[in-house]
C-alpha cells in the first residue's frame, strides 16, 4: 500500500507525542529536587528535551522544500508477521513448542504470497522437530512440547 | 602493567579446552548465520544470545565474541559471492570482492579477505591487550559529573559518524534513554512505567528490544520482497593469492589494520565506517584507481582488515568505559549485565579471567576463521543459497523462542511484537534503530551519574562545566554537535554516504 507523508514532520510529531507522553506520566511520580532527584525527575527532563526536539524536527520539516514522498508500507508483510508473533504467544501454552512453531511459521511465511504452500508445510514441519529436538531434547529449555490437554 | 603476565593469564582461560570449544563453537554459528542474507552482525548476536545464559560469564563472552566475528566474516563471504552484502560493513566488500569472482577469482578473494581479518585481528588483540589497561587507570580518575559527560560525548559522536539525519538520530537516542528507564528505580525502588505490570519490573527485556528492532524489523522490510541471487560457486579453485598479489594486498592490509584500528576507538566508529573509509583511502592513493570496482584485490584486502580491526578495537571503549560505540558493543554491555558484570574499569582488576581471557580469544577466534572458513566454504555456500522465503519465518520462530527463554515467559514475545512494528514504522519515517539501542542501554546509567553528580555538587547544575575534565568532554560534545550541522560538513556528509552506498 502507497501512501504519501512528509517523513520529517511525522517523526517530529512522534518525537512530541512521546516525549510529552513520558513528561507527562513521569510529572505523576515523586520529583523531588536536583540535590535529592526522585524517581520522575529524569524521566522528566528527557521527556520535555525530546518534545522540544521534536518541535524543532517539525520546524525544520515546514522549512524544508521536501514535502510528502510517497511510501510503501508493506502492509501484508506487517500483518502477517506480527499475527504470527502473536499467534506464537496464544499457541505456545496451549500446544507446546513443535505445533505452535509450525503454525508460527506457516503465518510468517505467507508474508511472502509467492511461496507454494506445499514448500511451506514441508519446511515448516522439518523447523517444528528441529526446534522440539534442539530446545527440548537436547539444552532442555523449560518450555511446554505437548499441548496441554495430552499431558 | 606486566602485559605478558596479562596475556598468558588470557591464554588460561581461552586456550583452556572449554574456553576454545565455545570460541570454536562461536565463531562457526557466527559464520552460519552470518552468510545467511539480510542478518547482519546485531540481529546475529541477539538471536544467538539467549545460547550463553547458561554459560559462565567468561565463555558466554568468549561465545559472543566468537559470533561477532564469525558473522562478519560470514558477511564477507555472502559480498563475495552473492553481492549480497549480508551487513552494511561488508558493502564495500562486494565492489571488488564480488568482480573478483565474476573473474573466476572468488577463491582468491575468499582468502584475501580472511588473511587480511587474521593480521588486522592479531594487530588489534596486542593494541587491546597494551591500550585497555591505560585507559582503565585513566577512567578510574572519572568521577560522576566525568561519566554523565563522557556518555553525552559518546552519544553525541555516535550520531555524528553514523549515518542519516543527525537530529532525527538524537531523538531516536532520547526515545531510547526513556525506554532504558521503564522499571524499577534502583536508587528509590518506585516503579516507572510498569502501569503494574510485574513483568515489566525489572525493565524492558534488552533481547525483546534488540530482536524486534534488528531482527523483526528486517523481516518486515524484505519478507515478500523480490530476490534475485546467484551465487557463484562455479570457480572455486585456487584460493591462494599468487606472488604477485600478494604483494599488492600487504601494504593494503597493513593500511586498513591502521586506520580500522584507530576509527573502531571512536564512539560510532567500529565496522562500517572503517570499511568505507579504507576503501576510499586505497582509491586515493593508488597509482590505478581505474581498477577499482573492477576487481582490484587492494579493494577487498583494505576493508576486510579494517572493518576486523573496528570491531575489535571498540571494544577497548565497552570493555574500560562501558561506552558502546555502536550497536553491537551495545548488545555485549547488555550481555555482560545479563551475567552481572558491569563493564567499566574495574573489571580489568576483579574480572582479570573474563577481560583476558576475552582478549586472547579474539585472536584464536581470528585463528579459527583463517583455518577453517577456507576449507568449509562449500558449507557456507550451501547455507548462503537458501532461499530468504524460507529463512525469514525461520527468523521470526527463532526469535519467538529466543525471547521466550529469556525469562521462561511469553510477554516477551509481545515486546517483539511492539518493537518489530515500532522499529519498522520507524523506519519508514527515517529514524534508525541503533542510536536507540544505544541510549536504551546508557538511560539508567546516565541518570545514575546525573544523580550522583548533582547530589555531591548539592543541586547545582554548573558542576558538569565548572570540573575541568568534565567541561572538556562536554565542550568536545557541542563541537561535535556544531560541526556535523553546519550547513557545509552536513551536505559532504551525505554526499559521502550517497557515494559509499551506491
Amino acid at each position: 500500500m502507497n501512501i504519501r507523508l512528509n517523513r520529517d514532520l511525522v517523526s517530529g510529531g512522534v518525537f512530541v507525542a512521546a516525549g510529552a507522553a513520558f513528561a507527562v506520566t513521569a510529572s505523576g511520580y515523586d520529583i523531588g529536587s536536583a540535590s535529592e532527584m526522585g524517581t520522575g525527575y529524569f524521566p522528566l527532563c528527557i521527556g520535555i528535551l525530546l518534545a522540544v526536539l521534536g518541535v524543532f524536527v517539525i520546524a525544520q520539516a515546514l522549512r524544508s522544500d521536501i514535502g510528502a514522498e510517497s511510501v510503501n508500507l508493506r502492509l501484508r508483510a506487517v500483518l502477517l508477521i506480527l499475527a504470527s508473533l502473536l499467534a506464537f504467544y496464544v499457541l505456545l501454552p496451549i500446544l507446546g513448542l513443535p505445533l505452535s512453531t509450525f503454525i508460527t511459521f506457516v503465518i510468517a511465511a505467507k508474508a511472502d504470497p509467492e511461496t507454494p504452500l506445499t514448500q511451506i508445510v514441508a519446511a515448516g514441519a522439518g523447523l517444528a522437530i528441529i526446534a522440539y529436538l534442539l530446545f527440548v531434547v537436547a539444552l532442555g529449555l523449560p518450555i511446554q512440547a505437548f499441548p496441554a490437554l495430552l499431558s | 602493567m606486566d602485559i605478558f603476565a596479562n596475556l598468558s593469564l588470557g591464554f588460561q582461560t581461552a586456550i583452556s579446552l572449554e574456553g576454545m570449544f565455545y570460541a570454536l563453537i562461536g565463531t562457526l554459528l557466527g559464520t552460519a548465520i552470518g552468510v545467511l542474507p539480510g542478518l547482519g552482525p546485531v540481529a546475529t548476536i541477539a538471536m544467538l544470545l539467549p545460547l550463553t545464559y547458561g554459560l559462565q560469564p567468561e565463555l558466554a563472552l568468549i561465545m559472543l565474541a566468537g559470533i561477532f566475528y564469525g558473522s562478519q566474516y560470514g558477511g564477507s563471504t555472502t559480498s563475495i559471492l552473492v553481492n549480497i552484502p549480508g551487513e552494511s560493513a561488508s558493502v564495500v566488500t562486494c565492489l571488488d570482492g564480488h568482480q573478483m569472482a565474476k573473474q573466476g577469482q572468488a577463491g582468491t578473494a575468499l582468502a584475501t579477505a580472511a588473511i587480511g581479518s587474521f593480521f588486522a585481528g592479531t594487530v588489534s588483540t596486542f593494541l587491546i591487550a597494551g591500550f585497555a589497561p591505560v585507559l582503565a587507570t585513566v577512567a578510574f580518575q572519572f568521577g560522576p559529573a566525568e561519566y554523565f559527560s563522557l556518555m553525552v560525548l559518546g552519544l553525541i559522536g555516535a550520531i555524528a559518524l553514523a549515518h542519516g539525519s543527525m537530529i532525527k538520530a538524537l531523538g531516536m537516542i532520547l526515545l531510547g534513554l526513556l525506554l532504558g528507564l521503564v522499571g524499577t528505580d534502583v536508587t528509590s525502588g518506585g516503579q516507572r512505567y510498569t502501569f503494574g505490570l510485574s513483568e515489566l519490573f525489572d525493565g524492558i527485556d534488552f533481547v525483546a528490544v534488540s530482536m524486534g528492532l534488528f531482527g523483526i524489523t528486517e523481516v518486515i522490510t524484505n519478507a515478500g520482497a523480490s530476490t534475485d541471487r546467484n551465487v557463484l560457486t562455479s570457480k572455486l579453485h585456487g584460493l591462494f593469492p599468487d606472488r604477485q598479489q600478494l604483494g599488492r594486498m600487504a601494504p593494503a592490509i597493513l593500511r586498513g589494520t591502521a586506520l580500522g584500528s584507530f576509527l573502531g576507538l571512536l564512539p560510532g566508529g567500529g565496522a562500517t565506517l572503517s570499511s568505507f573509509t579504507a576503501y576510499a583511502v586505497e582509491k586515493k592513493i593508488s597509482r590505478t584507481p581505474g581498477a577499482f570496482g573492477k576487481g582490484a584485490i587492494e579493494g577487498v584486502a583494505a576493508p576486510e582488515a579494517a572493518n576486523n580491526a573496528a570491531s575489535q578495537t571498540s571494544f577497548i571503549p565497552m570493555l574500560t568505559l562501558g561506552i558502546p560505540g555502536n550497536a553491537v558493543m551495545a548488545l555485549m554491555i547488555g550481555a555482560m549485565m545479563m551475567h552481572n558484570i558491569t563493564p567499566g574499569p574495574e573489571v580489568a582488576t576483579t574480572n582479570p579471567r573474563l577481560f583476558w581471557g576475552l582478549i586472547v580469544s579474539m585472536w584464536f577466534g581470528n585463528l579459527v576463521l583463517l583455518v577453517l572458513n577456507l576449507p568449509l566454504i562449500r558449507i557456507w555456500i550451501k547455507l548462503l543459497s537458501a532461499p530468504y522465503r524460507l529463512l525469514f519465518p525461520a527468523i521470526v520462530v527463532v526469535a519467538c523462542i529466543g525471547v521466550y527463554s529469556v525469562n521462561n515467559s511469553t510477554f516477551g514475545i509481545l515486546l517483539l511484537a511492539a518493537f518489530g512494528l515500532a522499529g519498522y514504522l520507524l523506519a519508514v519515517l527515517g529514524c534508525e534503530p541503533a542510536p536507540l539501542l544505544l541510549g536504551f542501554v546508557l538511560g539508567p546509567w546516565m541518570e545514575e551519574y546525573f544523580r550522583r553528580a548533582m547530589l555531591i555538587a548539592d543541586g547545582d547544575f554548573t558542576v558538569f562545566v565548572t570540573e575541568p575534565l568534565s567541561a572538556v568532554l562536554l565542550a568536545l560534545a557541542v563541537i561535535i554537535l556544531a560541526i556535523f550541522t553546519m550547513p557545509a560538513v552536513l551536505r559532504k556528509r551525505d554526499a559521502a554516504f550517497v557515494e559509499k552506498e551506491e
